[in-house]
């Protein structure tokens, strides 16, 4: 991002990095960087009052930011978005401990085992060509409009992700590193964890990172097309009663969320990443 | 004198065939666009008055003269998303029930209650093997219903006259098709639904605990056929017209109780479910066209519970400036029916 800087900013980082130290540096860059980063939803936010307040949209179809927060703050006060965005976290949490637990297993699976990757690799590619949203109507059919069906959907969504981009580190991993470890006589849990998973891990990370991102997006979806409960049916149930603030809190929420998640994983991939800088 | 030969005069000419032009154009829209309701069948055919428009070709007879066409957009959504195409302008009139247009209303969606509809009954009904008995038993179940529609707004009648709330039940939002395949392959414990019930039952697939048929007016449907403001303020005369053909509609499927029943089949509801669904109500009473007191006491009731639940946000009187009699009662009086239909009493009994 520093191509977005003005020279003089860059003058000035290089400057503070000379005289402080890296970190009060890295502090100024962040800032600014973060700053810009600001500046297109701010941007955005003052389109929406704007066109609101000025109801070039119909104010119903488009209702104005300040009505959205105030909906925004009675959905909190009430304990109805408490309780929503809580059922909707319980879903993703056990739908994505298990697609992701069980896309880890198999992906590691596949990358040790020449055999099975030869079984199994093409169900995967075809697999993944398939939208997760597209075996809504069947697993419907198999397991009803109850939790499992949603717990179901969501761990198949994060199952693919997460199995692939293991496979693909643990494949990518220098065959001359685990000719040294051979060379040592490790076993094959001591080759794993002290090779290959260090080696696989910031393709292994990426995988949790996408697999936590589309398990977040299915269970609104789950929750869109069959639920009682949950910040998607809040939203189902809000457009048919015509109360389109309460939707964009939805929307709102939905991104906040995504965001906040991405974000932690992001701060564990980068720690746990460190050493390979 | 050539500058103005050469640039004012043709740009007076546009001017006046511009101004041409939008007077043409606020005269008469091209077509008269109504969503309704689609059926559980998904015919593109319609029953009550706007059949008895569709067969007997009422709209063509006052409008063809004038080259407006009618077009009829059938909503699988329902009300909700009848409530929507008003709103984005692609529709002009929809004839929705209670709740969702009561919810549009105070929504903020600026529409026009011009002819008043009723009758709707609501079923609630559980798979045949279920062995759910009634209302109270509903507690904690997986119930199928058609949020935002009349049939919403009977549910949390019944389920408070039950000592229950929507907060009691788990509410899955389906649209008429697809609910009538959930009760019949129990994927869902119980259904509110409409008269389609019936056709569930004598297919021996569910089993009807309740239904509102022979109960109190208050919980039955009491909707509207409402015309979007900007439509009714740009073109008055049309929207005179369309509701005097609506009038006429409803005094003719009015007069022969059987006759409009088997009419009203074209959507696909089986006669039998169509007779057993309004037997003891008078035909005059389920087309009657007026906002009469009857009218006026169930929308203020169910207006005051949709706000106690949260269904809306706002509260309002429905005849200070929603309902506008005015047209509905040109086309009384036009078409000499004044006197046709009695006003009805809270109960939906005959004012003396």
């Amino acid at each position: 991002m520093v191509f977005l800087l003005p020279k003089h900013a860059e003058d000035a980082s290089a400057a503070l990095l000379h005289l402080t130290g890296k970190g009060y540096a890295m502090n100024v860059l962040e800032i600014r960087n973060r700053l810009i980063g600001i500046i297109v939803p701010a941007l955005l936010l003052a389109a929406w009052y704007l066109v609101s307040t000025k109801e070039l949209f119909s104010p119903q179809l488009l209702p104005p930011p300040g009505q959205v927060f105030d909906t925004l703050k009675d959905m909190i006060d009430s304990g109805e978005l408490a309780l929503n965005m809580k059922i909707s976290l319980l879903r993703v949490s056990v739908g994505f401990f298990l697609g992701a637990t069980t896309g880890f297993l198999l992906g590691t699976f596949m990358g040790f085992n020449p055999v099975a990757e030869q079984y199994l690799a093409p169900l995967f590619n075809v697999a993944r060509q398939v939208p997760t949203v597209a075996w809504l109507p069947f697993l419907i059919f198999l397991f009803g409009i109850d939790e499992l069906f949603k717990v179901i959907f969501i761990a198949l969504g994060a199952l693919i992700p997460m199995a692939l981009k293991t496979w693909e580190g643990i494949r990518g991993v220098p065959p001359t590193y685990v000719e040294v470890v051979r060379l040592f006589e490790y076993g094959p849990y001591r080759l794993l964890g002290k090779v290959v998973i260090p080696s696989a891990l910031p393709s292994i990370l990426a995988g949790l990172r996408l697999s936590l991102s589309d398990a977040w997006m299915l269970v609104i979806g789950a929750e869109l097309v069959a639920a009682s409960a949950g910040i998607g049916n809040v939203m189902t149930v809000a457009r048919r009663l015509f109360q389109t603030d309460v939707v964009l809190v939805g929307v709102i929420m939905i991104a906040l969320t995504g965001f906040v998640m991405d974000s932690v994983l992001a701060l564990v991939e980068r720690r746990l990443t460190d050493w390979q800088v | 004198m050539k500058i103005y030969q050469k640039i004012m005069l043709p740009l007076f000419s546009l001017f006046i065939l511009l101004y041409a032009m939008s007077v043409m154009a606020a005269e008469k829209p091209l077509y008269i666009r109504i969503g309704i309701p689609s059926s559980s069948y998904n015919k593109p055919l319609a029953s009550g008055p706007l059949g008895e428009i569709q067969v007997k070709e009422l709209f063509d007879e006052e409008f063809k003269k004038d080259g407006i066409r009618l077009d009829v957009q059938y909503m699988q959504a329902a009300g909700p998303a009848v409530n929507e195409a008003l709103s984005n302008g692609n529709l002009d009139f929809g004839s929705i029930g209670d709740l969702p247009a009561v919810a549009g209303y105070a929504g903020g969606l600026k529409t026009r209650a011009v002819v008043a509809s009723r009758g709707g009954n609501t079923y609630v009904v559980v798979p045949s093997d279920s062995q759910i008995r009634s209302i109270k038993e509903l507690k904690g179940k997986q119930i199928a219903i058609s949020i935002g529609t009349y049939m919403h707004a009977a549910a949390l009648k019944i389920l408070k006259d039950n000592g229950l709330s929507e907060n009691d039940v788990s509410f899955y939002n389906m649209d008429s098709a697809t609910l009538l395949t959930a009760v019949a392959g129990k994927q869902v414990e119980a259904a509110f639904m409409t008269s389609d019930a019936i056709t569930l039952r004598t297919r021996g697939v569910a089993r009807i605990i309740y239904t509102t048929g022979g109960k109190n007016v208050y919980y039955q449907n009491a909707g509207a056929l409402l015309v979007r403001d900007e439509f009714a303020r740009k073109y008055p005369d049309i929207t005179r017209r369309f509701v005097k053909v609506w009038v006429k509609a409803s005094y003719l499927h009015s007069k022969d109780k059987l006759a409009s029943q088997k009419l009203d089949t074209r959507v696909g509801t089986p006669l039998s479910t169509i007779r057993e669904d309004q037997a003891g109500q008078p035909i005059v009473y389920l087309n009657s066209p007026k906002f009469d007191e009857m009218w006026l006491a169930h929308d203020r009731r169910s207006i005051a519970l949709f706000k106690q639940h949260g269904l809306i946000r706002r509260s309002f009187d429905p005849d200070k400036g929603w309902i506008d009699r005015s047209f509905l009662n040109a086309a009384l009086k036009e078409l000499n029916l004044e006197h046709f239909w009695p006003d009805y009493d809270i109960n939906g009994n005959p004012k003396k």
